[in-house]
């Protein structure tokens, strides 16, 4: 992969869950997780409207089988709050390795997420092809 | 000369009063119509984020309409069965007089027929037999099974439409049958909006949308509070409103009474976004000059604003924003109140129920109340919004509706006779 050298850099900073956090907001941006940083704020630099967002909780909700209440939605404005929320919900055993939390349904292992990017991707080529088709007459 | 539209009928299916009567009533007095979640019982109410709604509970079509009209049509269409056939009483409008190629159908319906719908793809997936699905299914979940049925059950054969366009479906329901009757294709139009869609499936959409209430499943009628600092999004509601529009000539011909005449009407789209309002107003505020336009009125004449208003943080405050930029000054001065405050977000219904209301406003020279308005939120307060009942004569009355979809809907309706 043409990113293992900056995604190993990331993996360093980030625990598996925040790793993993920024492998579903990257499949739902279509954007290779190494361009997200855990700073960037989710409307102001990652342009999630609500929508997104909503849809962005519910694939976390979904990963990690979590409930998210709409109280606790104004804390979550970044991607580090977003990764410090989820640890903080979930269990300690599930954080340990990133093996545990297969039992919730999070892809765990490295394939896996590729293949979530390579998904992204194509259908990030399909989104394009549409747009080049929808403007012709 | 175009034709003079005018209302000659009203009915109301909804969760304060099934008939006009009871619903105003009730209105007027402030009484709500929310309650804990309980129209089925799987999955548990309790899995569900919000667990509030607007129900009709105990809702019987047969005790209105015939019951082979009623029994292999979703509850939706029941419900807008019901409604038109009130509206229809009301103006005294009998076909046998009428001819009935110029009388039409437009009915508004955001959702369908879900409850039908969600039985049986259960079924479907319970069972795995496809030949267990009923003969009757694709018929009820057509999204026109409520103008179809209306039409037949009396024998309306003019224009028969179905509008569908979220939340803002019924106002175009009731404007196309305003310009229907305009262009003289039909001389009476019965407008409808139905749905009826507090269903597991449908609900839980709207719950995954974190569109609906959450904060106050523990005191049901106190979730609904458009305009309210403490509101915390829209409360699910069902229900139908009818209204019979004819051309004054028409209604003058049968001596029929007249609540008001529908002076104008807009639809736009905002072209924005699928479901969040464009935050300035700007767009709401161009499609009520626009109704306003068509009606040849200036905004310092209308009086009276049944506001869209569904208790969502950004959409009452998008809508103040719109009315302020069209109103100036004069936004303080106008009545404004929220019929979702008192039965929730009936979707499809809403525009045709908010009609309704205003006509009743400017028949009985009353404001219901908005419930719940008890700490006016800074960023949508006007003066005209108020948790008590107003009296006041309104000689020019708007009703918004908008919808998912970037839709927006405006009707103008004025007193009859007045210029």
């Amino acid at each position: 992969m043409e990113h293992d050298g900056e995604r190993n850099t990331r993996v360093k900073a980030l625990s598996p869950i925040g790793e993993r956090i920024t492998d579903v907001l990257a499949a739902s941006l279509e954007r290779d997780p190494s361009t997200i940083k855990p700073d960037q704020h989710l409307r102001d630099d990652l342009g999630l409207d609500s929508l997104r967002t909503f849809e962005l909780l519910y694939d976390l909700e979904k990963a990690f089988d979590l409930e998210i209440p709409n109280d606790d939605l104004p804390g979550l404005q970044t991607l580090a709050d977003v990764i410090a929320y989820v640890e903080a919900r979930l269990p300690a055993r599930a954080q340990a390795g990133g093996s545990a939390p297969a039992r919730a349904g999070v892809p765990s292992s490295a394939h896996q997420v590729k293949n979530k990017r390579s998904t992204a991707q194509s259908k990030k080529r399909a989104a394009s092809s549409k747009t080049t088709r929808t403007k012709k007459p | 000369m175009k034709p003079t539209v005018v209302v000659t009928g009203l009915g109301i299916v909804s969760p304060i009063g099934i008939g006009l009567g009871t619903f105003w009533n009730r209105a007027v007095e402030g009484i709500s119509g929310v309650t804990t979640l309980q129209s089925w019982t799987d999955p548990p109410a309790e899995t569900y984020r919000s667990r509030v709604a607007g129900q009709i509970l105990n809702f019987n079509p047969q005790d209105y309409v015939e019951v082979s009209l009623t029994d292999r049509v979703d509850r939706y269409a029941q419900m807008g069965l019901v409604a038109a056939q009130e509206a229809l009483t009301d103006a005294g409008v009998r076909m046998k007089k009428e001819a009935p190629h110029r009388v039409g159908v437009i009915v508004g319906a955001g959702m369908g027929g879900m409850m039908m719908g969600e039985r049986a793809i259960a079924q479907l997936y319970e069972t795995r037999k496809p030949s267990r699905v009923h003969p009757n299914f694709i018929p009820a979940v057509t999204l026109n099974s409520a103008s179809g049925i209306i039409a037949l059950a009396f024998g309306m054969k003019g224009p028969n439409l179905t509008i569908s366009t979220a939340c803002s479906s019924s106002i175009h329901a009731i404007g196309q049958a305003f310009h229907t009757i305009r262009s003289g294709q039909a001389d009476v139009v019965v407008a409808v909006g139905a749905d009826a869609s507090i269903t597991p499936l449908a609900f839980a959409g709207f719950c995954s949308l974190r569109a609906l209430s959450s904060k106050y499943n523990e005191a049901p009628t106190h979730a609904s509070r458009p305009f309210d600092r403490g509101r915390d999004g829209f409360v699910m509601g069902e229900g139908a409103g009818a209204l019979i529009l004819e051309s004054l000539q028409h209604a003058k011909r049968r001596r029929a009474r007249m609540y008001a005449e529908v002076a104008g009407y807009a639809s736009t789209s905002e072209a924005y976004h699928m479901v969040v309002p464009r935050e300035d107003g700007t767009d709401i505020a161009a499609t009520i000059r626009l109704a306003l336009r068509e009606a040849r009125l200036r905004p310092a004449q209308v009086d009276y604003v049944n506001a869209h208003a569904t208790s969502t943080m950004v959409g009452d405050e998008v809508e103040v924003r719109g009315l302020r930029q069209v109103f100036k000054r004069r936004a303080d001065t106008l009545f404004i109140n929220a019929t979702k405050s008192l039965i929730g977000h009936t979707l499809g219904a809403a525009g045709a129920i908010g009609a309704v209301t205003t006509l009743m406003a400017m028949n009985t020279n009353l404001i219901h109340p908005t419930l719940n308005y008890e700490d006016p939120d800074p960023d949508c307060r006007l003066a005209g919004i108020s948790p008590e009942t107003q009296e006041g004569r309104i000689h020019v009355a708007l009703t918004n509706a908008f919808g998912f979809g970037s839709n927006n809907g405006v009707l103008v309706f004025k007193r009859s006779g007045s210029r």
